[in-house]
């Protein structure tokens, strides 16, 4: 700011001094014009001398009387000589009458007076002088008076004269005087002015001289920075020509920077890299947009160095103005080692995730390996109790059974805790009531509090609001871990839960749907947790205590999957502890109140009058077989076992079963395979239900068993309550228990065809009706003419997706999944059993009539 | 018309100028024969009266003549005239000095070097606007230059030097 002041003050004061220079440049010529103009008037002397002229008339007026009066004094006067002199008097009188200055006299008084006087003296004597001699002989005297008494005047008009041109002279002398003098301050005036410009101008030049030094100087830290620079820096103009290549551009690309300013900035890039890059290549018209590159941060391009090498390279382009040309300035560094060390992480990334995945797996495939041979266990102690002991073998057996169900426990935990590290674990809200809930969770822990002879108790903060919308199995599962864990390090001491229901209408809805926050403490009175674990908790594998947990088997997971739990819910955990007062572990929930008495495991279902069933057991392990055959045939049933996929399809084909358990996991042929083959057989047990058995639970098992036409799963160790439940639910009609869909295996859900029929009327059921049978007849018609051609394909899949949503409006599952298989086979252009999988459509279709025909319009 | 007339005539009488010079430089200058308005004495070669040469108003007539229209700072308006080249004239004369003294009736007097004469100017007039010039009017003979055609002429050298009512020349060494 004050740098601009300083240098436009001077220029402005540099303007008014040459200014005014000019200025005085002006008047000094004007002046020096008027000098001229004096001095010509002096040097041309056009007032000839009047003085000169009135003093030689003074002197030839005494002249001419002398000559009057020599002539009176001698006998023979020289009359020719007083005529001469008379004319000379004559002229010189004539002459001032023709001098210019003669006016400027005139006006003076005495002057004029004279002036006539002499005229008159002359006019008067010029016939006596042009008259005969005797005549002028005669008038001499008189003459001589005459001559006397003008004396005087010729006198005056020489005095008068004198006086007047002596003013007139000093007036001009005093007059060149004040224009020299005007002129010399003029001059003063004007060296001053030109010294100032001078000094004006020695400013400047110091000036000058000291930007241009402040210039170089930047120029220098500028030159010092970019050769400093560990980025290569490229400087070109709008072509891509080289103009600057620092160091470290050198270095990097192996190139003096005289060899680099002969090329293009192109040169130094690998060709495929140059597409993003052509910005020197200016239009025409040059006004071609800029480049991509250009102005977007770092972008990486391969770079090629003198030697053919290529490299990466990180490059930033800026676009400039020197204030005369567009510059691109180009920031580059070479990236090979980060790169490579980028490469080298990813790869380090992709072995730890793969590691990962394995140890995912492993825990997978461990459980199930445990779980398994603990189930047999578990099961032999079941019946090892139901047998003839002794009081201390009972004793025994009642401890083998608790260590065998904590194991059971830990392989569970490990178990969920592979489900949530591998995003499998399925969170499904259904209206709950949480007082209940907390009632039983609180009722299974009453053995361990009474025990460490802690006292238990659970209530509500603010109304209680037992009916909400969330899973029950989870909550439970977060509650005994937490409970458990407060037990555990609370001996004598309190355990209690607070439940609390703070509401905040849904901000996203209209407000009739609530969102409200359930808060669950679990407060104990115990040791407390140190601040510096405080934030460890719920992280896996962390005991406090690793004595105690020895003790007490904790394997340090209940929290971690707690938190998983919680955050698959949607809310939050949390804990807050002081040493030696208690801790309070909490839980924020969102949840919805749903209107009561819709609670599925609420209301005790009526014990159904037991049925004795033909049932098929297909199991690997001799062991679990025997159990499970051993409990099904306890309960009166008769049981087939057989001990891999391939036996059990033979058995289910020469035998009608009432349902078929069927192992996933077995040598020779696996549950998935032989469940496909026994519903796409014609083996009596076609259309038996079929329940999974299986450690593994995962989601993906789930479609698989669907897939595979199985009608529900059981996950093992089977318990003898599980079995009961199938077996009721199976004699009741109902679907698998633990079935998530539609059996797609029965031929006619009876139930929902009554809902249809019941909800459309029965005219208009029966029309559409007709209209699906007459749809389906068509398509299967046009299917047995063997695979079609692409374009024909694509129509025959859009049929089938139509038959397949009109038979499941009919409750024809098996219909609908048969079509849904045509379609996919239409979709995907298999050919390979196409005619088998028509033929068995057409056989699908022919038994729904059948089955649809017991159920004429009008029954 | 009359201007060409008089061109006419001055290009004859510069065409018989060699025979006059001729004529004169044998010393025959002629005797004057009015009245004598110009004696010349001093330093000259042809002479008709002693060691002088003199002139009546007819011998000027004879001679090569110049004339001009200007200003004089003794006349109102412009007037024309005609005289005899002072340089003509003195050369006429066959002179060997280089100074020459013009005397007026009055004995008013002016030197001339003659080096520096110029070979029509100053002249010798005798005629203003065609006629003789009066005693009694700076004639009958006034030596003249052209004051109006240059600053040179309007010096008061030029002044001093326009003598009127002229009638001695002498020429000196």
């Amino acid at each position: 700011m004050s740098r601009v002041r300083d240098l436009t003050r001077p220029r402005r004061f540099g303007a008014v001094l040459a200014g005014f220079a000019a200025v005085l440049l002006v008047l000094a010529v004007l002046l020096s014009i008027e000098v001229r103009s004096n001095l010509r008037r002096l040097a041309s002397a056009s007032s000839e001398n009047v003085q000169w002229t009135l003093s030689q008339m003074e002197v030839e007026m005494l002249e001419f009387t002398n000559a009057v009066i020599l002539a009176t004094t001698t006998g023979t006067p020289d009359l020719e000589r007083v005529r001469l002199e008379f004319d000379i008097l004559f002229n010189r009188v004539q002459t001032l009458y023709g001098s210019p200055f003669l006016h400027q006299i005139v006006a003076e008084r005495n002057f004029r007076g004279s002036l006539n006087a002499t005229q008159r003296f002359l006019d008067d004597t010029v016939p006596l002088m042009d008259g005969p001699d005797d005549r002028l002989r005669a008038a001499l005297p008189d003459l001589v008076r005459q001559a006397s008494d003008l004396r005087l005047d010729v006198r005056k008009l020489a005095v008068v004269a004198l006086g007047h041109f002596a003013g007139q002279s000093d007036a001009r002398r005093e007059d060149v005087a004040d224009t020299l003098i005007r002129l010399a301050v003029l001059a003063i005036l004007l060296v001053a002015a030109l010294v100032g410009l001078v000094i004006y101008m020695l400013g400047i030049y110091r000036q000058t001289r000291d930007r241009g030094a402040a210039l170089a100087r930047l120029n220098q830290r500028m030159n010092t920075i970019l050769a400093t620079s560990l980025d290569g820096v490229i400087v070109t103009d709008r072509d891509g020509q080289v103009l600057e290549f620092n160091e470290a551009a050198q270095r990097i690309f192996g190139m003096d920077a005289a060899e680099a300013r002969r090329h293009r900035i192109d040169v130094f890039f690998a060709p495929e890299s140059l597409r993003e890059f052509d910005f020197g290549r200016t239009a025409p018209g040059g006004s071609e947009p800029e480049a991509p590159i250009v102005g977007h941060g770092r972008v990486q391009l391969d770079a090629t160095r003198a030697d053919g090498t290529v490299f990466p390279v990180e490059i930033a382009i800026q676009s400039a103005f020197d204030g005369k040309d567009d510059l691109l300035v180009a920031f580059l560094r070479d990236i090979s080692r980060r790169v490579a060390d980028e490469k080298e992480l990813v790869q380090a990334r992709d072995r730890a995730l793969a590691g990962e995945q394995a140890k995912a797996s492993f825990l997978t495939v461990m459980s199930h390996e445990i779980r398994t041979p603990l189930n047999g266990l578990l099961g032999n102690l079941a019946l090892l109790q139901g047998s003839d002991l002794t009081p201390e073998q009972g004793q025994f057996v009642r401890n083998m059974d608790i260590s065998g169900k904590v194991l059971m426990r830990h392989v569970d935990s490990v178990l969920d805790l592979a489900r949530f590290e591998a995003g499998k674990a399925e969170i499904t809200p259904r209206p709950t009531n949480l007082s209940n809930l907390v009632q039983n969770v609180i009722d299974g822990q009453t053995g361990l509090a009474d025990h460490n002879a802690t006292t238990l108790d659970w209530h509500w903060v603010g109304p209680p609001a037992p009916w909400l919308r969330l899973d029950p199995a989870a909550l439970e599962q977060v509650l005994l871990n937490l409970l458990g864990n407060a037990l555990k390090f609370t001996p004598r001491g309190q355990v209690k839960i607070e439940l609390e229901l703070s509401g905040a209408v849904d901000g996203a809805g209209n407000g009739t749907q609530r969102s409200d926050t359930l808060e669950i403490r679990v407060i104990d009175t115990g040791q407390g947790i140190p601040e510096a674990d405080l934030h460890r908790v719920f992280e896996d594998f962390v005991t406090r205590d690793v004595s105690f947990g020895r003790l007490t088997g904790g394997t340090g997971l209940g929290l971690g999957i707690a938190r998983r739990i919680v955050e698959a819910m949607g809310g939050e955990i949390g804990v807050e502890s002081t040493l030696g007062v208690g801790s309070v572990f909490w839980l924020r929930l969102p949840v919805r109140r749903v209107r009561p008495g819709t609670d599925a495991d609420g209301a005790d279902s009526p014990a159904p009058a037991a049925r004795a069933l033909d049932i098929l057991v297909v199991e690997d392990n001799e062991i679990n077989r025997d159990v499970t055959c051993q409990m099904l045939r306890r309960d009166g049933h008769t049981v087939t076992c057989t001990s891999n996929g391939m036996s059990g399809m033979n058995h289910a084909h020469n035998h009608r079963f009432d349902v078929i358990l069927m192992d996933i996991s077995m040598p020779v042929m696996d549950g998935f395979q032989a469940a496909r083959n026994i519903r796409n057989s014609d083996g009596a047990s076609r259309d038996s239900p079929i329940i999974a058995v299986s450690a593994n639970v995962l989601q993906q098992d789930r479609h698989e068993i669907e897939r595979a036409g199985m009608n529900g799963f059981l996950a093992k160790p089977l318990t003898g309550t599980q079995l009961r439940d199938l077996i009721e639910a199976i004699s009741s009609g109902a679907p698998a228990p633990a079935a998530a869909r539609p059996d797609a295996a029965t031929l006619i859900d009876t139930q929902h065809l009554h809902a249809t029929r019941t909800g459309l009327g029965d005219d208009v059921f029966d029309g559409l009706l007709g209209r699906f049978c007459t749809e389906t007849d068509t398509l299967l018609s046009d299917l047995v003419c063997g695979p079609p051609a692409p374009e024909r394909a694509k129509v025959l899949a859009a049929r089938c997706h139509k038959s397949a949503g009109s038979a499941a409006v009919f409750g024809l599952n098996r219909l609908r999944n048969a079509l849904l298989q045509m379609e996919t086979a239409l979709k995907t252009g298999e050919t390979r059993g196409f005619d088998t999988q028509v033929a068995r459509l057409g056989n699908v279709w022919d038994e729904s009539r059948a089955a649809l025909h017991p159920q004429p319009p009008g029954m | 018309m009359r201007k060409l007339r008089r061109a006419i005539s001055a290009l004859i009488v510069g065409l018989m100028l060699p025979l006059t010079t001729a004529a004169l430089a044998e010393g025959a200058l002629v005797e004057p024969t009015g009245r004598v308005v110009l004696t010349v004495s001093g330093k000259i070669s042809v002479t008709n009266s002693g060691d002088t040469a003199r002139f009546d108003m007819e011998m000027l007539r004879a001679l090569p003549a110049q004339s001009f229209s200007t200003t004089t700072l003794w006349t109102e308006g412009v007037h024309e005239f005609t005289g005899v080249p002072l340089a003509v004239l003195l050369q006429e004369l066959g002179i060997s000095g280089s100074t020459v003294d013009a005397w007026a009736i009055n004995d008013y007097l002016a030197e001339f070097d003659v080096s520096e004469l110029e070979p029509n100017v100053p002249i010798i007039a005798y005629a203003m606007d065609g006629q003789p010039m009066p005693r009694r009017d700076k004639g009958p003979l006034w030596i003249v230059y052209p004051y109006d055609s240059s600053d040179h002429y309007r010096t008061e050298v030029v002044y001093s030097r326009s003598v009127w009512q002229l009638d001695r020349l002498d020429v000196l060494e």
